[in-house]
């Protein structure tokens, strides 16, 4: 498919920081969002990606290249995904989430996402609400009586020395 | 930037949701106490669907499988849940019956039905979430039941017992706390077991004799027109002898000898398509030299045994693996999975 001019057409990416990245189309284009631009004759100049900082974009370009490299072997590519995402730490994850919802690209929300419910397997719920930054809106007796209900579950959990 | 900052943790309810539907019950059962949308999202009707979806679908459980424990005494109230590492299967966790209910009828999206040897009284019981409900069967409806099965209503989102009986046909509704008779065979059956059910429909193989040769057929009874039907073979089966049906994959898969003189050692499979509407067969695997005994159709892969070698073939995708025999598989293997029904 890319044989048609010889050289491979190029885009730039732009980040919500300012920070600029130069990416294949052929890569780029695994995000719906990008495609769709390029579609729309966006691409011309640089593409602006308002809601992804420099860093995340980074990293989800290294994504990009490394499973666009990939013949379309599905054992291949998940053993990709898997290494590419395994020394990331949650705060990186929530990062990239959020990047892949934005960019549309649902190969990669799918692996994230999978890894995040992996972090999260014996996660206490205090730990859940500081990562996520959610209030714990239950009176103390509802909380109780919520957790009675399920006390079993509580069993096997980390105890809650992060941060 | 500033605002970027100060939203940087926030990730809307659509995400939370993904992320979620791919975690275990355990977790979400304990994730309830995080706040009140949490716990009114892990309780939606539609949120348990596509959770139940990921889980049957993810790699995660497809190596899961539960297994009567049967290590001590031949009654025994636990089940244990191993994995199977090629070649072996590894026992991850034991899990207690509730009530003393230690017989395995059928099973369907995660929750099993559940009796004891009297065969009077009934329980759903889901080893995920660790719930259970019970029921019993009144005196009147006699006790010539022959065949159980649990069929979870996709649409009215009911679970029903289906208990096929040697002249009838009856149906518990666990929404409705009750029974229904819902047909009367005129003719009696002969059913060769075992019968098989899919999709909420029992099949099962009549035979009939006609001078000295026997005749086999697939019938099933269609509860949604309360009728006895035919199922037509798949074409040019070249059978020779009894046909036989299991359920793989959740689907109605079945087979044959096609090799000569009865040797058992050529046996083909077919698959049926999907759902009750649907008849069309295809060919799915065709077995050569081993004594084929099939005793485990476990509905996610195919253990096949041999009973002179004593030896556990696993089919997945056509390929054959041996594995090692580590417990004792005269027993029904079922897939494990993660579910909050």
């Amino acid at each position: 498919m890319a044989a048609e001019t010889g050289t491979p057409t190029t885009l730039t990416l732009k980040s919500n920081d300012d920070e600029l990245f130069s990416v294949a189309e052929s890569a780029a284009i695994l995000s719906v969002t990008i495609r769709n631009m390029v579609e729309d004759g966006c691409a011309g100049g640089v593409i602006p990606l308002d809601n992804v900082d420099g860093k995340t974009l980074a990293s989800v370009i290294t994504y990009m290249n490394g499973i666009s490299a990939i013949p379309a072997d599905e054992e291949k590519k998940k053993s990709y995904r898997d290494k590419f995402l395994s020394d990331k730490d949650f705060e990186t994850l929530a990062d990239m989430v959020l990047a892949a919802n934005y960019l549309n690209m649902s190969c990669l929300m799918d692996a994230v996402s999978a890894k995040i419910a992996q972090v999260m397997e014996k996660k206490s719920v205090g730990w859940v609400r500081r990562k996520f930054g959610i209030e714990n809106d239950y009176t103390p007796e509802e909380e109780a009586a919520v957790k009675e209900e399920h006390k079993w579950t509580f069993e096997g959990v980390e105890t809650d020395d992060d941060n | 930037m500033a605002r970027m900052k100060l939203d940087r943790w926030f990730i809307p309810l659509e995400i939370i949701e993904i992320i979620l539907s791919k975690s275990s019950v355990k977790s979400l059962l304990r994730f309830k106490t995080v706040c009140k949308s949490w716990n009114i999202l892990i309780s939606d009707s539609v949120f348990i669907k596509n959770h139940l979806h990921q889980s049957k679908t993810s790699n995660l459980h497809q190596n899961l499988f539960l297994l009567r424990n049967s290590s001590k005494s031949s009654v025994s109230e636990e089940l244990s849940l191993v994995r199977f590492e090629d070649p072996k299967f590894q026992t991850v966790q034991l899990l207690k019956t509730p009530l003393g209910l230690d017989i395995v009828l059928s099973h369907c999206d995660g929750v099993l039905l559940l009796t004891d040897s009297s065969y009077r009284q009934f329980g759903l019981w889901n080893p995920s979430t660790r719930t259970q409900t019970t029921f019993r069967v009144p005196r009147k409806f006699g006790g010539c039941s022959k065949s159980y099965g649990l069929y979870h209503d996709p649409i009215t989102g009911d679970f029903n017992v289906f208990v096929i009986c040697t002249n009838y046909y009856r149906v518990f509704s666990c929404k409705n706390n009750a029974w229904t008779l819902k047909h009367e065979f005129a003719e009696d059956r002969y059913s060769c077991e075992p019968e098989v059910f899919v999709d909420g429909v029992f099949y099962w193989v009549k035979r009939t004799r006609h001078i000295t040769i026997y005749y086999y057929e697939i019938t099933y009874f269609d509860p949604r027109d309360d009728k006895l039907k035919t199922l037509p073979e798949p074409e040019n089966t070249d059978g020779t002898g009894s046909i036989y049906l299991v359920e793989l994959k959740g689907r109605l898969c079945m087979y044959c000898n096609v090799g000569r003189n009865n040797d058992h050692t050529k046996v083909r499979f077919w698959m049926k398509e999907k759902g009750p509407e649907n008849n069309h067969w295809e060919e799915f695997i065709t077995v050569e030299n081993i004594l084929i005994e099939l005793r485990d159709p476990t509905r996610r892969r195919f253990v096949v045994y041999n009973p002179g070698e004593k030896i556990v073939k696993d089919v997945e995708d056509s390929v054959f693996k041996q594995i090692e025999e580590s417990m004792h598989f005269g027993l029904r293997l079922l897939p494990f999975i993660d579910s909050l029904f």
